[in-house]
């Protein structure tokens, strides 16, 4: 039973991350139909920012020296403000185009980002030792809970409950909401596109600043490479969750992130380094038994 | 001046230069290096080049090969497979008499390809397969390493002279690299009559291993604390993991193969004790033999401090060359290649080498176990093995499975 439960918060530990990274990738494509592959490296930068740009070996800290509360403004800062700066000069002269010219465009930007960290940091990765006490577990009733974990799970809770409130009770947010049912309509009304967009861009930004704070406290890990599977993963989950749907994305990452522990733990050794096949099979039956996605978005339904 | 007269004496001087260059070219031994110098393998294939060129201008100075002096052409591969092959026909159109490629099966393998069906001798830097010789890319190529099995079992070896026991190993089943070390650490482990608790695995990427942690905890509980751990992973993942099981508490000592060489990584594991890789040789001045920790000092005062011991192996690929192509008396690379084949404890920098025709990787080759305690590296031991691996383990087409009960 303890060991169940066990699972259970692991499982939920990286559901959270999935869905974080899910949700900031769910809310551009809700506004304007753009699948941002760049968001994972949104999070890359995020880490890097921790640390001094260098090519040497080893990283010294700038960012991530800082007291928690600055760490953490700092780098939603420079995210943020990355985010922002993508959305200007990247998506918008392109926002018109077909979605497929967005979606190659993120692929650009990406390759772009990671080209960069590269020629700057070099190839080798590194690593940046924020926050270690909260790898310590604490015990609750039982349960070996690294303080980590509960973080990731409270903050994803708490994100989640203050987009909700901003969605639906700001005039920002019911706008936004507005822009994701019917974007012609809702400028008709009087919404102002870049507004709409670049708020959107702003908080996807922040969703990705918390994400590279939680995974490097978890991993120390600063690679070119690191928000690749982050991002594959968090695509899936919207996927699974129903592209269009808010809901449908927190939903997905859950899905993803609870199926991957689930895998890892019922499959037998020899089968267990193919875990992620059989991921993906769950995540294919789903589709196959509702092809939109669990949780259905009208906005996608009626264009289909 | 007139101009037609200018001009011809540019050409007189272009004449002169390019039939001055064209008569060095033939003086010179040329070693072309299609290896990478941009992208993510630099990071790997940068330290071994540095030590290649540090070989070669103290050969240079030594009076070279056969009376030639040594000269260098590198040709970038960008860390991509296709460009691999296109700097290896560089390399070769500029006049190399031997090649050497990245520190890597897959990366090294197409420049490999082409230097081979040319019948020129490859040397990799430090690819840990096999296959990086006779029975995957052909007769002339070879690697300057150790197979990954070989290292899995010398990790093994010196857990068991340390009195320890019962073992876990935790398998990132991400690179074929990190099965080959997981393999030859059980299988040296249980020839041994060593217990093995239990047997996991992760992936490279993966976020989080706490579902690994749990697993652990309940081998642990069940069948009594493990007393030496082989995470068979590399950088990044493989800080990653040990960060996690650390935090959580699992004090176990940690064995590795030389992708955790150095510990440039360790800051992502504050304090980390008990880790041990097995490498080529210690950076830390401590190694047992003089011409290694020598070899450092002019190492840091020409490159800075070096990260791992990788350069070793780029020294002494050059080496080899030096060696085989003077006993041959020739350049001829078939006469090279068949005086490499004869190496037999050869006395390199990285240790006694040795090759025989159809095994181009040494098997038998006595490695350095490193060790991490507060963060620091230091010398711990030096393991070679009369017994490694066999056969069927090092090519895993026959490999039997471990992992099953």
């Amino acid at each position: 039973m303890i060991g169940l439960l066990q699972h259970v918060v692991d499982a939920l530990a990286l559901g959270s991350l999935y869905a974080l990274t899910a949700l900031g990738i769910g809310l551009i494509f809700g506004v304007m139909r753009l699948i941002n592959f760049a968001h994972g490296d949104f999070i890359m930068i995020g880490a890097f920012s921790l640390v001094v740009p260098s090519s040497a070996a080893t990283s010294t800290l700038l960012i991530g020296a800082w007291p928690a509360p600055l760490m953490v403004g700092g780098v939603c800062f420079v995210v943020i403000a990355l985010a922002l700066a993508t959305e200007r000069l990247a998506f918008r002269p392109v926002r018109r185009a077909d979605p497929s010219v967005l979606l190659i465009t993120s692929f650009a930007l990406s390759f772009f980002l990671q080209h960069a960290v590269l020629a700057v940091h070099g190839g080798r990765a590194k690593s940046a030792n924020i926050w270690p006490h909260l790898m310590e577990p604490i015990l609750i009733g039982g349960v070996r809970v690294p303080q980590l974990q509960l973080i990731t799970i409270v903050v994803t809770l708490v994100l989640l409950v203050v987009l909700v409130v901003f969605l639906r009770r700001t005039p920002m947010g019911i706008a936004m909401r507005a822009a994701s049912e019917d974007f012609l309509t809702a400028r008709l009304l009087g919404i102002r596109a870049n507004r709409v967009i670049a708020t959107a861009f702003a908080i996807s930004g922040l969703l990705a600043a918390v994400v590279s704070l939680l995974y490097v406290a978890q991993t120390s890990v600063l690679s070119f490479h690191m928000g690749v599977p982050l991002v594959l993963f968090a695509f899936v989950a919207t996927v699974v969750g129903g592209m269009g749907s808010l809901t449908g994305a927190v939903v997905g990452g859950f899905v993803v992130g609870i199926g991957s522990v689930f895998f890892q733990v019922v499959l037998p050794a020899g089968w267990r380094s193919n875990r992620d096949v059989w991921v993906y099979a769950l995540v294919l039956l789903i589709l196959l038994l509702r092809p939109s996605g669990l949780v259905k978005s009208k906005s996608i339904e009626e264009k289909v | 001046m007139n101009t037609n007269r200018l001009f011809a004496g540019f050409t007189a001087t272009a004449l002169a230069l390019a039939a001055y260059s064209h008569a060095r070219a033939a003086e010179d031994v040329v070693i072309g290096f299609a290896v990478a110098q941009s992208g993510w393998m630099e990071a790997y294939d940068g330290p071994p080049l540095k030590g290649a060129m540090m070989a070669i201008e103290e050969i240079n100075a030594a009076g070279g090969i056969l009376g030639h002096s040594i000269r260098a052409v590198v040709s970038d591969t960008k860390t991509d497979t296709v460009q691999g092959a296109k700097a290896a026909t560089e390399v070769i159109a500029k006049g190399a008499n031997f090649m050497v490629v990245s520190c890597d099966y897959d990366m090294g393998a197409p420049a490999a390809t082409v230097a081979n069906d040319k019948g020129m001798v490859a040397i990799s830097f430090c690819a840990s397969d096999a296959k990086m010789g006779v029975q995957g890319i052909g007769p002339y190529a070879f690697t300057m390493n150790t197979p990954g099995q070989t290292e899995g079992a010398i990790a093994a070896a010196y857990g068991w002279s340390k009195g320890w026991r019962k073992a876990y190993a935790l398998l990132d089943a991400s690179i074929e690299y990190n099965k080959s070390v997981c393999h030859g650490f059980l299988e040296y482990w249980k020839k041994l009559g060593g217990e093995v608790v239990g047997v996991d695995t992760f992936m490279q990427e993966d976020p989080s291993i706490a579902s690994q942690i749990t697993r652990y905890k309940q081998a642990a509980a069940a069948k009594g604390e493990p007393e030496i751990m082989a995470v068979c992973s590399y950088v990044p993942g493989a800080v990653s993991a040990i960060r996690q099981l650390r935090g959580a508490g699992i004090a176990a000592p940690i064995v590795s193969g030389d992708a955790m060489d150095g510990h440039y990584w360790a800051e992502g594991v504050p304090g980390l004790s008990h880790h041990y890789a097995v490498t080529f040789g210690s950076i830390y001045g401590d190694d047992p033999r003089a011409e290694v920790n020598d070899f450092f000092k002019r190492y840091r005062e020409k490159y800075g401090e070096p990260e791992t011991s990788f350069p070793l192996n780029g020294y002494s690929v050059v080496q080899a060359l030096k060696i085989a192509a003077e006993r041959a008396g020739s350049l001829d690379n078939a006469k090279v290649l068949a005086e490499l084949n004869k190496f037999k404890k050869e006395p390199l920098l990285w240790g006694p080498t040795t090759f025989e025709p159809q095994m181009h990787i040494d098997q038998f080759h006595p490695m350095t176990v490193i060790q991490i305690q507060d963060g620091k590296g230091s010398f711990a031991a030096s393991i070679g093995l009369d017994d490694p691996p066999k056969l069927q383990l090092i090519f895993p087409e026959f490999t039997a499975d471990l992992y099953e009960p």
